[in-house]
């Protein structure tokens, strides 16, 4: 695996980080940005005039990942040249919510399964249910394949999310890439870091990923009386009370799975979130602690490395949720470094903080689920 | 700039901070987490006023709640008190009602014995007196009369022992008593009905018994009821054996027959008064249910035990077990 790393910047133009360039064109090029410069038609074409045979991948964020660095409206470019890799790709596009776990089965429907040994995808950050989405792709794809990936972002704005496959980026679009062949090794974790606080609640009216009532008083008015001053910049600000929820799985078992705050609908008095908010589900405002949500990015590499066997990683994709970068701000790359001190300096660091993280709760199984307010790496290796 | 790193820049500098750019733009980066410190802080601070206020609600409810049990829990108790009152005064009246009972079915007996033993006087009379010339259908009728009044007569004993038991007036007057010939007195009686019926009685009686503390009364009334309950339930041509055995403490009389049986769930009822097995109501009519219990509280009365086995349409075995007298051992 060979891989060349670029960013752009508004004040400083491109630079290229990678120490030695790509001798030939690279199979794979992820293209991380703010929605400035990704709707920026010439930066794009400078993109492609560098790698013209490539599959270019490009996702807004709500901030970008390279090496151990996090910006905000800049790009950043990761060309991967894969030496014993083949790669698909699959792409659809969604009106709304509803459709979420159709374009979940389509998208999986459309990736070869011969030879799969696992799938990426990035989705629209505001028109997706993202546990409808892992619905729909889990129940198309060979069993013993999982999927790790996430809704992409926009800033704090939650206005609009962009994604693209080799042409402009653009909304309500998803992309799906499965990686094939014998000689990849991959490798996967996530974990939060927040702590439950306050009373135990009980969602009482909710429809999909749409909350009403908690406890059978108004969510939005909860969360408002909670943020106080900071009620007015909603629906960023809710990201500081995510919510912990304990849900069944289709296996039976009860996981713990994190939601956090998409949008909320004043006249409705509701509050949409990135995943399923079922009636009857325990739920439990969560606050952040600097050290912990450092300590989670550190086990969520930890949790990558197991799962990617014996040896280095060369590439590691980082999906890391906004509300951590909400909480930490200046402290932020702190968990890029925590991330980089496990996996090493040899691999390229990639990534960018997004709506929702999609990942296996276990790095030894299948089943993933939706996740918010993590830290997801997906790490690469070739054998 | 936040106004704690303003007053440590004018500290630290004397009034005269660097005016490089690079150091102004350094402080605006300390400045901003300065402030960003201070909103975390307050923030932090006002979501955890709200969780406590919260908390203080919940806590609010728990307690009003624990009143609530208080009050439900007094009321409850006052209930019981009350209630209990009410059945106590119930069960009270319904002991005085069965008193009540007892006492007019013993006296009901004792008037109805005097005139039956004065009925079965003249029936005796009318079948043994030669001076009396009956012709024979009479003395048919008679006879069955003389049968007739034996049962009411025993009938009569029966329920009379009954109210004396429950009276707590049945008294076991106990003497020391040669056992065998009791015994023998009891197989006599019984010998007649069985010949009548061809069932075979066999005696395991040892030629010697030891004394016993004895009511002699009860004792034949008790040990005459279980063997006349074998004859009884035991079918023509049937068998039934009393046996008798002695150990250092006591003496057991076996009492077996290979009659009808007693249904398994009928066994548990079986020394209840008034209580007849299923089988035995189809076997015969007329029967009281009395037979056992008075038999049981006889042999309890005299420090003896009383139990059965038995398996349906092979037999019943009845084992009687006193207790010898001490001196005797």
């Amino acid at each position: 695996m060979k891989i060349e790393q670029k960013k752009w910047t508004t004040a400083n133009g491109w630079k290229t980080l990678s120490e030695s360039p790509l001798l030939s064109g690279p199979d794979l090029v992820l293209v991380f940005g703010g929605n400035e410069p990704l709707k920026n038609n010439a930066l794009f074409d400078e993109i492609r005039g560098w790698y013209p045979e490539a599959h270019i991948i490009s996702a807004s964020t709500a901030g970008e990942i390279i090496k151990t660095e996090v910006s905000d409206d800049t790009l950043v470019v990761t060309a991967v040249k894969f030496e014993k890799t083949s790669l698909q790709f699959a792409e659809a596009s969604i009106e709304n919510s509803e459709g979420s776990e159709a374009v979940g089965k389509k998208l999986a429907q459309s990736l070869p399964k011969e030879g799969l040994v696992h799938s990426m995808i990035f989705s629209d950050g505001l028109s997706v249910n993202g546990t409808a989405l892992v619905k729909g792709l889990l129940s198309e794809l060979p069993k013993n394949i999982s999927v790790t990936g996430g809704l992409v972002g926009d800033g704090s704005r939650f206005k609009e999310t962009l994604v693209g496959l080799d042409k402009m980026a653009e909304t309500k679009k998803l992309v799906c890439v499965g990686f094939y062949g014998p000689n990849i090794k991959i490798g996967y974790g996530s974990l939060g870091g927040w702590d439950s606080f306050g009373v135990v609640r009980t969602i009482t009216k909710s429809t999909g990923n749409v909350l009403f009532e908690l406890d059978n008083k108004q969510a939005l008015a909860l969360y408002k009386e909670y943020l106080g001053d900071l009620a007015k910049d909603l629906p960023a600000s809710g990201l500081l009370f995510p919510l912990s929820l304990k849900i069944k799985t289709d296996v039976g078992s009860e996981v713990e799975v994190v939601r956090t705050i998409l949008a909320v609908d004043e006249s409705a008095q509701s509050i949409t979130f990135a995943g399923d908010m079922p009636e009857g589900v325990v739920a439990r405002f969560m606050k952040a602690n600097f050290d912990r949500l450092v300590d989670g990015a550190s086990g969520a590499a930890s949790m990558s490395l197991e799962s990617l066997g014996n040896g280095q990683a060369e590439l590691a994709i980082l999906i890391s949720c906004i509300g951590r970068k909400l909480v930490l701000k200046e402290r932020i790359e702190d968990e890029i470094e925590a991330v980089q001190e496990k996996i090493g300096a040899q691999a390229a660091i990639v990534g960018f903080y997004s709506y929702g993280e999609i990942c296996p709760t276990a790095p030894t199984e299948r089943q993933c689920q939706l996740h918010n307010q993590t830290m997801t790496i997906t790490t690469f290796r070739e054998v | 700039m936040h106004h704690l790193l303003s007053r440590q820049v004018k500290k630290i500098f004397n009034g005269e901070s660097p005016s490089s750019p690079e150091f102004k733009d350094f402080l605006e980066v300390v400045s901003n987490v300065y402030n960003n410190y201070d909103k975390d802080h307050n923030f932090l601070e006002h979501s955890f006023d709200v969780s406590s206020k919260e908390f203080q609600e919940l806590n609010n409810k728990v307690l009003q709640l624990v009143e609530e049990i208080k009050i439900e829990k007094q009321s409850v108790e006052k209930k019981v008190v009350e209630r209990t009152a009410e059945l106590k005064a119930a069960n009270e009246h319904l002991v005085a009602l069965d008193k009540a009972k007892t006492e007019f079915i013993s006296v009901a007996a004792h008037q109805l014995r005097t005139p039956l033993t004065a009925i079965k006087w003249i029936v005796q009379l009318l079948h043994k007196d030669s001076e009396i010339n009956l012709k024979p259908e009479q003395a048919k009728q008679v006879v069955k009369l003389d049968e007739i009044i034996n049962k009411m007569v025993k009938l009569v004993g029966d329920i009379l022992n009954v109210s004396q038991i429950e009276e707590g007036r049945f008294g076991a007057k106990l003497k020391e008593q040669d056992i065998l010939p009791l015994l023998q007195n009891i197989l006599s009686t019984v010998e007649i009905n069985a010949q009548a019926k061809n069932i075979k009685l066999i005696k395991n009686i040892p030629p010697s018994l030891p004394a016993l503390l004895v009511d002699e009364g009860q004792f034949k009334l008790a040990l005459g009821n279980i063997v006349d309950n074998a004859v009884k339930y035991t079918q023509a041509d049937g068998q039934v054996s009393v046996a008798a055995t002695t150990t250092a403490d006591n003496l057991t009389i076996t009492v077996m027959d290979t009659g009808i049986g007693i249904l398994p769930a009928d066994q548990k009822r079986l020394f209840d008064k008034f209580f007849r097995a299923s089988n035995a109501l189809k076997h015969d009519t007329e029967g009281t249910g009395l037979g056992l219990f008075i038999a049981l509280n006889i042999i309890t009365a005299h420090n003896g035990q009383i139990t059965f086995r038995s398996e349906l349409n092979k037999g019943t075995t009845f084992i009687i077990t006193f207790p010898l007298i001490k001196d005797n051992k």
